[in-house]
């Protein structure tokens, strides 16, 4: 018995080590990024990977320098990111509740509509949407960030998911209680959902947070200049400001990344839960 | 159960008499209504109106000038950097697809077990997901910077990673995996937990070994997840844009022009919108294409 | 399933859920808090005109920006208030100026590339700086005339000359001295350089090489530049500036073009430079850390590589290198120029004048030079103490004045509605032709035949 313990602990072992050099891999980009952020610019031409010194300035200039508005930025990506994440939670689950408890007619052909929208990809409408926003005046504003995102077919699908798994006799029940369905979903079936409300709020705050192509085309000043624009227009800046740059990336990072960390379970339960499906 | 079944068993007749009036028959249009503006304005509408100006020339702000009928897509279909364009893009989103699923593979496995650390290690893994594609393109600047960066500073080599064709689309590729491997790593591992214990303890009965187990039990019992997430790995791959505008503009040459990219260039570089539609929409086309070819090889192939 | 216990508690689902309210206290905490982070100082007691500024200059340029407009500012205070936005590349902000232009002007004053300056008179928002000129009755003289003669057409001056700056060749001065060169003499033409760096390279003990002698971005204005070194036309109608517009190139038709990639191949199959990509960004990172030892640039990165390279050694400049050693031409003026955007409204315009103005007087241009290594469009600004001194410490900053001095106006540079996306082709086109695709032959057909093509649409829409 002994023998067959010990292989499982080698085994283990073994499991344990060979995930070093794949967390490297995975791990690498951020690390690095983070020395050279710190790193004072001679010893970045040097080609050094450890910095001698913890050179923090490259943060204080992102912050503080008028040429740069990161703050700004910062304070834009999350109005944006937080009112669409809002928005979507809002259409998803009213729509999500129609196609789970209610019946009416062309119910079959409005839920293909909705699977059809995941067919189109974003380049065949980004155009279009554009010139849809420049004619209504707006350009540079936050309306043009958040309403094209109030919804997706992505949160129908979870929430659907989700409120399938609640039983029949509960929405029957509270039919016969004089509950009209409003009210049902707002006191029973919304409280129950939580968690994957939860799941979709982070996942789409994520998203959006990290949008890049269609902020690039509909802001112009740094009033409304989303975060993922702000660090890339870093790059024209001055590449030789590498240090900077990778402070600017870090900045960027930090929020999603702790929402990440802070969300995790939930978000990758919710996302499970639609994955196993299928 | 199909789709049908599970739509018709679910929904629950109203009870209470006489509640049949026009405001019952209106209500889950009501709940539809927002989700469905939203959609008739930002996409079923400019799906249209990208149809439409496939078939014109625009001029220099954008607005449709010249009715140029079916000559924006012929133009396309002789030019050969549009070929190019093509070739590259299903060269990226193999790579990226493939990739992105092997290294979730790899990572699942690593972590299907219980270990000090773990925790740890599928925290690192998964968190890829929330790292924006324009902070990592700015990150992989660095790292693939020709005098200066982490790549050439390892290996002691002075390749261009964005600027030598041989090399751009790798460099490229390998930073979308990475972006990728994340959610590939939550839902195959997802998927793995799926997979019911007793499968394992009759091969291990057997006597067969690991190898032996992942090939016949473990992926076939996952394929769908699998199967599922090479659909998700496609899809994202061919809206990918952050990272090549950042890194090489569709360069060298054309070696990283995928469609998308062409798209943008066409129409807010070029500001020729008519030509930037066709592209567009011989790019669903072709997602179109490919998602429908694959669900019927899921038909055949996929295990339940 | 039951119904869950606190049914009657769960109405307040119809008010804010904690999470909600929570959310609504974080979002005005951090609106009071950026707004108290003073995303606009101003604390006038009347409210003073605004003006919006689009540029395109980042790093240390973006940065003198960014001061210039604080000054003023301040020196405007209660009557104009500027606020500057950086729109990333020149490419950027034209498209962006293309874009939102559709709908509403966004700005007041915009600093456009000289390529594209073709475009903003076609666009008709522009407000020709000559008619505040003559308005005011502004002295024209007051602006260095081969400058000036850049953004003239038909008599009159369309934008106010900004930042102006001729290319360089920049090289390091202590490797020359390493190797035997004397390091005052900079090589003036393609031949000499490829002599010079085959003794500058630095191969390590395995024969791979730590610093090519010589190394330069693959960047279209170059190709523009060359052009006019060689006294050759871009485009026909007397190079864009004729009574018609351009309707197709000649490059292909002179010879000019093939002189241009056959530098471009010989270096590579001679092993001589490596590629650094496109534009600027890798040669200049190159240069600063030691890697190549000769590289081509514009006067305006004088000061970033100053400040860059700091001790580690010394810089020196020359002018922009002929193609072949008998050329005889001139290199045009690069950089931008600052345009006005026609809002119809008299106060923004007389205000945006006043900025203009501001940022061309001699003062702010002798800081504007010594910050950047643009030169001082405004002649006056050559008798001031602040940019003597200036010289004195960083004789580098000479070179672009003397070139632009020995150059002549029929040198100008080439008008062209379509340039940006020509300029881009040229760059790929290049591309392809260094990684073998094509052979120079090819390169130059195929993209003269592009570049027409994007003319003739551009003319039949337009």
């Amino acid at each position: 018995m002994s023998g067959f313990t010990a292989r499982k602990n080698l085994t283990r072992l073994g499991n344990m080590l060979l995930n070093i050099p794949m967390l490297l891999v995975i791990l690498a980009p951020l690390i690095y990024t983070l020395l050279i952020s710190v790193m004072p610019p001679d010893e970045i031409y040097r080609n050094m990977l450890i910095p001698s010194s913890i050179n923090l300035n490259n943060y204080v200039n992102a912050f503080t320098h008028p040429a740069y508005n990161f703050l700004t930025f910062i304070r834009n990506s999350f109005i944006v990111s937080t009112s669409v994440m809002l928005g979507q939670m809002v259409t998803c689950s009213l729509a999500a509740f129609a196609f789970a408890f209610l019946d009416f007619r062309g119910k079959k052909w409005l839920f293909v509509l909705v699977l059809a929208t995941m067919m189109v990809p974003g380049e065949a409408t980004i155009i279009a949407n554009y010139l849809t926003v420049s004619r209504w005046g707006w350009l540079d504003s936050f309306q043009a960030l958040i309403v094209p995102y109030l919804t997706s077919a992505m949160g129908i699908f979870l929430l659907r998911q989700n409120y399938l798994t609640f039983s029949r006799e509960l929405h029957e029940a509270a039919q016969l209680d004089g509950c009209n369905n409003p009210r049902f979903m707002a006191s029973i079936v919304v409280p129950l959902s939580r968690p994957a409300l939860g799941a979709l709020g982070a996942y789409v705050f994520l998203n959006t947070w990290n949008q890049y192509m269609w902020p690039l085309l509909v802001t112009n000043s740094s009033n409304y200049r989303t975060v993922q624009i702000g660090i890339s227009m870093l790059y024209d800046i001055d590449a030789e400001s590498l240090g900077l740059m990778m402070a600017g990336v870090v900045i960027v990072i930090v929020p999603s990344l702790s929402i990440f960390i802070f969300m995790q379970k939930q978000l990758i339960n919710g996302l499970m839960a639609g994955a196993v499906k299928g | 159960m199909s789709l049908t079944d599970s739509l018709k068993a679910r929904t629950t007749k109203p009870r209470v008499p006489g509640k049949r009036g026009i405001y019952a028959v209106m209500e889950p249009y009501l709940f539809l209504l927002p989700a469905f503006v939203v959609f008739g304005l930002f996409l079923f509408y400019p799906f249209g109106r990208t149809i439409f100006l496939s078939t014109f020339l625009t001029d220099k702000l954008g607005n449709a000038r010249v009715f140029w009928g079916v000559r924006n897509y012929t133009d396309l279909f002789t030019s050969s950097s549009f070929w190019a364009s093509v070739g590259v893009t299903f060269q990226f989103v193999a790579i990226v697809a493939f990739g992105g699923l092997l290294i979730g593979l790899a990572t699942s496995l690593l972590t299907a077990k219980k270990y000090p650390g773990v925790t740890f290690a599928s925290a690192s893994y998964a968190m890829p997901v929330a790292i924006a594609s324009a902070a990592a393109s700015m990150a992989f600047r660095m790292i693939l910077h020709p005098t200066n960066g982490l790549l050439n500073i390892l290996f002691g080599t002075q390749i261009n990673w964005t600027g030598d064709p041989r090399w751009a689309l790798f460099s490229v590729s390998m930073l979308t995996i990475w972006l990728a491997s994340g959610i590939n790593f939550i839902f195959i591992s997802a998927g793995l937990r799926g997979v019911p214990d007793e499968m394992y303890e009759s091969a291990s009965i057997d006597g067969a070994g690991y190898w032996r187990r992942l090939f016949s039990i473990t992926l076939p019992s996952i394929s769908p997840t699998l199967f599922f997430q090479i659909i998700i790995n496609i899809i994202g791959a061919f809206q990918s844009f952050s990272q090549i505008r950042l890194l090489t503009q569709g360069g060298p040459g054309d070696a990283t022009n995928v469609i998308v990219y062409a798209i943008y260039r066409d129409a807010f570089f070029n500001f020729r919108f008519g030509t930037a539609a066709a592209r567009s929409i011989i790019l669903f086309a072709i997602v179109l294409v490919i998602t429908l070819i694959q669900f019927s090889f899921e038909k055949r192939s996929v295990h339940y | 399933m039951k119904p869950p216990p606190h049914f009657a508690g769960a109405f307040q689902i119809f008010q804010e859920s904690k999470g909600e309210t929570h959310m609504r206290k974080i979002l005005s905490l951090i609106l009071a808090a950026s707004l108290l982070l003073g995303l606009g100082s101003a604390m006038a007691t009347e409210s003073p005109t605004e003006i919006v500024f689009w540029h395109s200059m980042g790093g240390v340029n973006g940065e003198a920006i960014a001061k210039m407009a604080e000054d003023f500012n301040v020196a405007y205070e209660g009557k104009i208030k500027v606020t500057v936005e950086y729109q990333g590349s020149y490419d950027d902000a034209i498209n962006k100026i293309r874009a939102a232009g559709m709908s509403a002007l966004p700005c007041d004053v915009v600093q456009v590339y000289d390529i594209g300056s073709r475009f903003m008179i076609d666009s008709g928002w522009a407000l020709p700086i000559q008619e505040m000129i003559d308005a005011e009755g502004y002295d024209i003289t007051q602006i260095e005339p081969n400058i000036a003669a850049y953004y003239t057409i038909d008599g009159k001056l369309y934008s106010m000359p900004f930042n102006s700056s001729t290319p360089l060749l920049y090289y390091n001065k202590t490797a020359f001295e390493e190797v035997g060169l004397d390091p005052d003499v900079a090589p003036k033409n393609f031949d000499e350089i490829v002599e010079m760096a085959e003794k500058l390279t630095v191969k390590d003990a395995d024969g791979k090489v730590t610093r090519y002698g010589f190394g330069m971005g693959n960047y279209g204005w170059f190709f523009e530049q060359w052009m006019g070194k060689m006294g050759l036309h871009y485009v026909d109608n007397n190079n864009g500036r004729g009574a018609d517009p351009a309707t197709k190139v000649v490059f292909d038709e002179t010879g000019g073009a093939e002189a241009i990639f056959g530098v471009w191949k010989r270096m590579i199959d001679e092993g001589i430079i490596t590629y650094l990509g496109r534009g600027n960004n890798d040669a200049k990172a190159a240069f600063i850390s030691k890697n190549i030892a000769i590289t081509l640039e514009s006067t305006a990165a004088l000061k970033s590589l100053l400040v860059n390279v700091g001790d580690e050694f010394e810089i020196g400049t020359g002018y922009f290198p002929n193609i072949h050693p008998d050329d005889e031409g001139g290199v045009s003026i690069g950089g931008g120029s600052l345009w006005m955007l026609a809002s119809g409204n008299d106060e923004k315009q007389n205000a945006a004048w006043e900025f203009v103005k501001y940022m061309i007087s001699p003062d702010v241009q002798a800081f504007w030079n010594a910050q950047t290594g643009y030169f001082p469009i405004t002649v006056a600004t050559h008798d001031l103490d602040a940019f003597k001194d200036n010289l004195a410490q960083y004789p580098q900053f000479g070179t672009a004045i003397d070139q632009l001095h020995s150059t002549a106006p029929q040198y100008a540079g080439a008008l062209l509605s379509v340039f940006p996306e020509a300029r881009a082709l040229v760059e790929t086109y290049t591309e392809r032709l260094i990684n073998g695709e094509l052979d120079i032959a090819a390169t130059v057909t195929n993209l003269a035949k592009e570049i027409n093509s994007a003319i003739e649409i551009y003319n039949l829409t337009n």
